[in-house]
């Protein structure tokens, strides 16, 4: 073998990979956000949706839960921790459901704007009244939160604003959740998606537990989007790492009981460590993030990058690298080519996440096969054999097809029989976080009873005055659907900030100091109260006669500021302003919400992201068809042989048929994930039935038949590992990808020993 | 080294001798359900010119539950289950679960646990201070919670005999509320 021609074709293969690695280290940010695998949709109520959920404030919720103590010392736990993280940079605010004793009114700008928010009867007789139910409050109750509270606002109307607008139950007593243990809410000032802004919230919550006495006794739990992102990176990186290290190990086991040549290990790795740089680094240089989940699609890649090397390596045991790859590149160039149109398809499917992933694989097939060409031929050593061109008959035929027929009837039976049908549409059936955490999650926020969420209005106008006005209405019509019990409650924006002319007409329904005064002394003749008790509510009823009305503005740096952002958001130049529903009769409210207009429609999330997911799946399967079109043109324009070309389509097709039904059999249903596996799958298919189909002397024939095994085996076996994660999405990948390769041997292989 | 020993002894002998007449006290004072007793109360606070006079019952009603009804000067009842407060008004009936209110578990635990005469229950929740005779004596018990105590500074107990005739709580900020404790109109 000569080495200075291997050794000069290997220099610019060593520069693209330094070029690669330089751009990785500058250019590689990792997220974890599983929105980025969300479709990118045009809607506006999906949008709103996605926005929420990645960066409202519901997504910055860090719940905190500490046990393993007795409630006093969690008690004190709970406070310490309380005053530690209400200090600290991460978080804009921290509760354990106590009213601090400094803080004990109602917050900004509740305290202020009370009298605009809602109608109050200033009349002798409505104080009059109020005075007495006042009366009979401190008959039971007392104590200086009350008091104050009652002085400033005898009408208590500031605890009627807050207790419906609460987000959380705020009763004054710390929370603790059903097992005993005590329970704190934190928002982050970083977003969900932002995993460096919430390890340092994570890890801000473990050092305050570590600074308070016999912490070591303390379990400390922390649930939320931003928690479970942080465990994510961990999980992945720890699954990634073992199980790429087993599939590895066992890529190696199966490439050397096939070949018996300790070189080609490292042989084979050029191919697949290359493609996986370039294709990274080129995800890094077009995506500002690049996802977790896109790394571990290394293996994806793995599965197809291998078989090139185990074809140069088999046919090379009867010639030289360089001859071998001749003779096989038209079929290995033909099987790259369609794999890589199937997955620039998936760069076009709509979403973030399969763009990178479409991008990582095209690029990194590209220059697996390439190296595979160019590079890898000039190590490998000949062998001896016949190396004459090709004659013979193509050994075909379709004995699959009946076995696969049945597969197929099957899969349409449990389609349209079974009512989940062959799709899982939920976008909790991608969540990587295990059903155990999600359900230590609402055991912790049980305890500060956090409302469902699922049920929510969305109404929205081309400006913030019109939406307002909108929502009054809306508020009024809710009302008195309340009444007629198609709900418990609600919560909406103009609860708290009404229309500027509402907030006029309220301001002139209050009278001046002086009739106030004269109907206060009136309803106070006759009770123990101080004549003076309530000069602190005549101050603040004159003072809000002048105040300049409340805007969106005002909420900001108040503790009000999320929750006008979770009910107010501006999507493009629509405002929309979310109203959420306690316990709604659904189809009856709905009903009548669609009588009030085209711009209010009741939102079921679970509907909605069933609906997105759908939409989502189908507009993939479309383009997926899409490049199935444009490879079997490929494949014509190669070939030019009807035969050869449909009998190629349909052994892949009964590959993935097959494969669907395997899935099927275990994993019940299918998803998104299943899908863009199943590409892989085709890309493998395609693989096997080119190699087998090909038209070859017996001694060629003899080394494609090892090549596809040497393939099948090692793909098979490297994502059976990966089935057996405990993510979902790499569970998933795993399973499908090592039945597809099975499953397509299997077709390939039974159409082409029919006449042997 | 004598005198120390001698002086450790007397204090261990001394505090034996606080926890059995704490005993003794709250064995005779015992309540067991159901009882009934009438009670006239003032409440202090800084808002009232005057204190707030209020006449009613109390109900001992089984173990884990208690009713005061109020019948002057207006008509309320706050009816304590065992995970649940009731409390009436004007013909209604709002309910307040009991495990979201800690302070007030705590305190109605302690309260009870003094009319079922559980010493135990009162040293986890309290600090006793006992003072007077056994015919005209008087328990101060301070809250061994802070959280607890930001809302009661000192409940004290005072009794003659055999029976509880008095009890004041003293809510801090100036604010306290005595209640004297009669026997039962009904049983007359």
């Amino acid at each position: 073998m000569n080495t200075g021609s291997p050794m000069r074709k290997s220099l610019p293969w060593l520069l693209l990979g330094i070029v690669a690695v330089g751009i990785l280290a500058t250019r590689l940010h990792l997220s974890f956000d599983i929105s980025a695998f969300f479709p990118a949709t045009p809607d506006l109520q999906h949008r709103v949706l996605l926005q929420q959920f990645q960066s409202g404030p519901g997504s910055r919720l860090l719940v905190i839960g500490i046990g393993g103590a007795d409630e006093e010392a969690l008690a004190d736990a709970s406070e310490a921790m309380q005053i530690a993280l209400s200090d600290h940079p991460a978080f804009t605010a921290v509760m354990n459901g106590e009213v601090a004793e400094d803080s004990a009114g109602p917050p900004e700008p509740i305290a202020s704007y009370y009298l605009l928010m809602q109608d109050i009867d200033y009349g002798a007789e409505a104080l009059s009244d109020a005075i007495q139910a006042r009366l009979q409050d401190l008959a039971l109750g007392g104590g200086a939160t009350l008091l104050d509270l009652i002085a400033r606002d005898p009408y208590l109307a500031t605890l009627d604003i807050a207790q419906r607008l609460a987000p959380v139950e705020m009763h004054g007593d710390m929370w603790f959740a059903g097992d005993g243990s005590a329970v704190l809410m934190a928002e982050t000032r970083a977003t969900a998606v932002d995993i460096a802004g919430q390890t340092a919230a994570v890890e801000a919550v473990r050092d305050a537990l570590a600074s308070i006495d016999g912490h070591d006794a303390l379990r400390l739990e922390m649930t939320g989007a931003g928690p479970f992102a942080v465990e994510l990176q961990e999980t992945i990186r720890a699954e990634a790492q073992k199980r790429s290290i087993l599939a590895t190990a066992a890529l190696l086991l199966v490439l050397f009981a096939f070949y018996r040549k300790p070189a080609y290990l490292l042989l084979a790795a050029a191919p697949i460590g290359m493609g996986f740089l370039v294709g990274l680094a080129a995800v890094a240089l077009l995506f500002s993030n690049v996802h977790g989940v896109t790394l571990a699609f290394g293996f994806t890649l793995m599965g197809v990058a291998i078989d090139y090397p185990l074809h140069l390596f088999s046919h090379a045991e009867r010639s030289d690298g360089r001859t071998a790859i001749g003779r096989i590149w038209p079929t290995m160039r033909l099987g790259a080519i369609s794999t890589i149109v199937a997955y620039i398809a998936l760069a076009f499917s709509g979403s973030a996440g399969l763009a990178q992933l479409g991008v990582f694989t095209a690029v990194g097939i590209a220059t697996a096969v390439l190296v595979t060409r160019t590079w890898v031929p000039h190590f490998v050593s000949g062998g001896r054999g016949d190396a004459a061109a090709t004659s013979g008959v193509a050994p075909r035929s379709l004995r699959f097809l009946p076995a696969v027929g049945l597969a197929g009837i099957a899969l349409v039976a449990i389609n349209q029989v079974t009512i989940e049908g062959l799709w899982d549409d939920r976008l909790t059936s991608l969540s990587p976080v295990p059903a155990e955490r999600v359900a230590d999650d609402n055991r912790l926020r049980s305890a500060a009873g956090t409302p469902d969420m699922r049920y929510q209005l969305f109404l929205h106008a081309p400006s913030l005055d019109a939406l307002l006005s909108r929502g009054e209405e809306v508020d009024a019509l809710l009302t008195t659907a309340e009444q007629d019990g198609l709900l418990d409650a609600w919560q909406s924006l103009t609860q708290v900030l009404p229309q500027g002319a509402t907030q006029a007409a309220r301001q002139e329904a209050i009278p001046d100091r002086a009739v106030l005064r004269g109907n206060l002394d009136n309803a106070l003749v006759g009770t123990p109260f101080r004549a003076d008790a309530f000069d602190a509510f005549l101050e603040g009823a004159e003072r809000a006669r002048f105040l300049t009305p409340l805007t969106a503005d005002d909420f900001r740096n108040t503790p009000l500021q999320s929750w006008r952002d979770s009910k107010l958001v501006l999507a493009g130049d629509t405002w929309v302003s979310l109203l959420s529903l306690r316990n709604p009769q659904a189809e009856a409210l709905r009903q009548r919400i669609e009588t009030w207009g085209d711009d209010i429609a009741m939102l079921d999330l679970h509907e909605s992201s069933v609906a997105l997911m759908r939409d989502y799946r189908n507009g993939a399967l479309t383009t997926v068809a899409f490049a199935a079109l444009i490879i079997i043109a490929l494949l014509w324009q190669q070939r030019r042989q009807l035969s050869q070309v449909l009998w190629i389509a349909l052994s892949v097709s009964a590959g993935l048929v097959m494969t669907i039904a395997v899935v099927v059999a275990v994993h019940s249903q299918l998803t998104v994930i299943h899908l863009v596996a199943l590409l892989l799958v085709l890309g493998l298919g395609l693989d096997y039935s080119l190699f087998l189909g090909r038209t070859e002397s017996a001694d060629e024939r003899a080394a494609t038949n090892k090549a596809v095994l040497a393939c099948a085996v090692s793909t098979t076996l490297a994502f059976g590992i990966l089935a057996g994660s405990s993510i979902p999405v790499l569970k998933f990948l795993g399973l499908t990808v090592a039945a597809g390769s099975a499953c397509s041997y299997l077709v390939a292989l039974a159409g082409t020993r029919a006449r042997m | 080294m004598r005198r120390l020993l001698f002086t450790a002894t007397t204090l261990l002998l001394s505090a034996n001798a606080a926890a059995l007449e704490l005993e003794s006290i709250l064995e005779r004072a015992m309540v067991t359900p159901p009882a009934r007793v009438g009670f006239q109360e003032e409440r202090h606070n800084a808002l009232f010119e005057e204190p707030l006079r209020l006449t009613g019952y109390l109900e001992y009603l089984e173990d884990g539950e208690l009713r005061k009804v109020i019948e002057t000067p207006f008509a309320e009842a706050f009816h304590v289950r065992s995970d649940h407060v009731e409390i009436e008004r004007d013909g209604e009936t709002q309910v307040l679960p009991i495990r979201k209110s800690r302070s007030l578990k705590v305190m109605l635990g302690g309260i009870e646990a003094i009319l079922a005469g559980d010493t135990e229950r009162i040293g986890k929740v309290f600090v006793h201070e006992l003072s007077g005779t056994e015919s005209d004596w008087s328990m101060r018990l301070t809250p061994r919670s802070k959280r607890v105590a930001r809302q009661l500074t000192a409940l004290t107990v005072t009794g003659g005999g055999d029976a509880v005739t008095g009890i004041r709580f003293d809510l801090g900020n100036g604010e306290w509320h005595q209640m004297e404790l009669l026997p039962d109109p009904t049983e007359q």
